[in-house]
């Protein structure tokens, strides 16, 4: 919407070498986050379940 | 926000930081005000029809969990380290191409839901009317389509801004949904009685104890896949996986379970219900109870209409010719049109097959989220080409075949296929083993495998989809070094003149 050719590859161009740029500095989960999520996420449900099927 | 960041997050390329201006209260209020629209009074509904009060609440909280770990993997890393939408985050498993399939699942979908949004907006508006006399009950279904039709209005409205409106309202609704599942619990409890709910049995149930408990175990791993579109459209205007994380999980899954919750308690009381309680309200709370909370489930589904829409929209916009020739509003409005015509044609077949809309997302979403969680994590080394995100053409690492990753779409037929032989999502009929394994876990595990395998044997060999730059972790390794002597190589100059995604 205004914008030409060229000014729309000078701005995807732009904005992915921002993008990698950002995505080098973002530090992944670590391993306790993921124990973290393993918990929440299939330990404690699996709980849930047990207690839910003797009630 | 400035208008260049504007023009990002209103385009499907990848968000760059200065985009991404959601913290973790934000994004939680937009997870959570997407989480508690009020489908989850009906999804609540439905597993009163096999389950009493105890043990449906374990197995929708179990439920909604599990589903969101399956989301999580699937789209929660990629999308805020790329800052990439669904339809982005899958063309490393389908192609450039291929991932056009994902944007039509998610663009059917988004209208489903949406749809019944905005349909439960003008049930309710007409109960208002109904119940105060201003229209008699003959007037019913054309008040429903009347008032969804205005809501589709507001929401194109809404959305001119893009998705700070989301951002700046979606808590509002949040909370006001809370108060009115807590409020409709406790008319619940003060009307029909603690004693009572928790003995009221399942309307429908069927001989086995365990089919009943698994599938109502499943009609909320369903509902949390049902935000896989969603989740990316959302995250992906936070920073990092750390802002999303929390957030993302309790926002998204406890919000959903317990507003379902109501819903089964709301089921159990009234089963001719079906947990909506736009049935139900002007009953149970009285004519000016019952019209203020009437009010609040009009305001909430127009939140949660937005960021279906939203996330429809910016799908929309991964199409070449859609990025290139229309604007924001007018995407959005192309977004809005099918919802228009359902509420318009079919608002009571849609309303009333909810259920199929539910197992639908379950065969579509979890193979899905199976075969990008082993992509990201085992192959990718959580390692993408940003170029190839955007970029088409064969010097692309995602172009594959012809645009196409044939061991995706392999993936995805055996989930699909393992996901229907299980259950059937139209009749809820089932084969063993589903009453021990339920239908979309093996489903996520059986996509995850396939592609496991056929990946291995068959597309890294080929020199295929960019593997042997995210395996070496050269992040400087361009995709020009990863095509095939058999693949054309265009001139650097023309390529980026004719591959601009």
């Amino acid at each position: 919407m205004g914008q030409t050719h060229v000014g729309v590859e000078h701005e995807l161009d732009r904005r992915i070498e921002l993008v990698e740029r950002a995505a080098r500095d973002v530090e992944p989960l670590g391993a306790a986050a993921y124990v973290q999520l393993v918990l929440v996420t299939i330990a404690v449900p699996a709980l849930m379940l047990i207690v839910g099927w003797n009630l | 926000m400035s208008a260049q960041a504007q023009s990002g997050v209103e385009h499907s390329w990848p968000a760059i930081p200065a985009e991404r201006t959601w913290g973790r209260l934000a994004l939680f209020g937009v997870s959570v005000s997407t989480a508690i629209a009020t489908w989850c009074f009906v999804i609540g509904g439905y597993v009163s029809y096999y389950l009493p009060a105890g043990m449906g609440t374990l197995a929708m909280v179990a439920g909604g969990l599990v589903g969101i770990l399956m989301i999580f993997l699937a789209a929660i890393p990629v999308a805020t380290k790329y800052g990439v939408d669904a339809i982005g985050s899958i063309k490393p498993q389908l192609g450039e191409r291929g991932s056009y399939l994902t944007l039509i699942l998610v663009y059917f979908t988004t209208i489903g839901w949406n749809t019944v949004l905005l349909i439960f907006l003008g049930r309710a508006a007409a109960e208002i009317l109904i119940a105060t006399g201003v229209f008699g009950e003959g007037a019913r279904d054309a008040l429903i389509v009347a008032f969804g039709l205005a809501g589709v209005a507001i929401v194109w409205f809404l959305l001119r801004k893009g998705p700070d409106t989301m951002r700046n309202v979606g808590p509002l609704i949040a909370v006001s949904v809370l108060i009115l599942g807590v409020w409709i619990f406790y008319l619940l409890v003060k009307d029909v009685g603690w004693s009572k709910l928790i003995h009221a049995q399942p309307s429908a149930a069927s001989d086995s104890k365990l089919w009943n408990y698994t599938t109502g175990f499943e009609l909320l791993v369903v509902s949390a896949l049902s935000w896989w579109p969603y989740t990316a459209g959302m995250v992906r205007n936070a920073r990092s996986p750390r802002t999303a994380f929390w957030p993302a999980i309790i926002g998204l899954s406890l919000p959903l379970s317990i507003v379902s919750v109501i819903g089964l308690f709301s089921g159990l009381a009234f089963p001719d219900s079906g947990g909506d309680p736009t049935v139900f309200l002007v009953k149970l709370g009285g004519l000016g109870t019952g019209v203020i909370a009437l009010l609040f489930i009009a305001l909430a589904n127009i939140g949660t209409a937005m960021v279906g829409v939203y996330v429809a929209s910016i799908g929309l916009r991964q199409i070449p010719a859609v990025q290139r020739t229309m604007g924001w509003h007018a995407t959005v409005a192309v977004a809005l049109l099918p919802v228009a015509a359902a509420i318009l044609f079919a608002s009571g077949y849609v309303f009333d097959n909810i259920g199929t809309l539910l197992a639908f997302m379950g065969v579509l979403f979890a193979p899905i989220c199976g075969m990008q969680a082993v992509d990201y994590f085992v192959f990718r080394r959580q390692r993408l080409d940003v170029a190839g995100l955007v970029h088409h053409g064969p010097s692309q690492p995602y172009h594959f075949w012809h645009g196409f990753n044939p061991v995706g779409f392999v993936a995805l037929g055996v989930g699909f296929a393992t996901y229907l032989y299980l259950l059937d999502p139209v009749n809820y009929t089932s084969r063993s083993p589903y009453q021990y394994v339920s239908a979309s876990i093996p489903s996520f595990v059986a996509s995850a495998l396939v592609y496991w395998v056929l990946t291995r044997l068959v597309v890294i060999p080929a020199g295929r989809g960019g593997y042997a730059a995210s395996r070496s972790g050269d992040r400087g390794l361009r995709a020009q070094d990863t095509v095939p002597a058999s693949e054309p190589r265009p001139e650097p100059a023309l390529a980026r003149a004719t591959e601009r995604g």
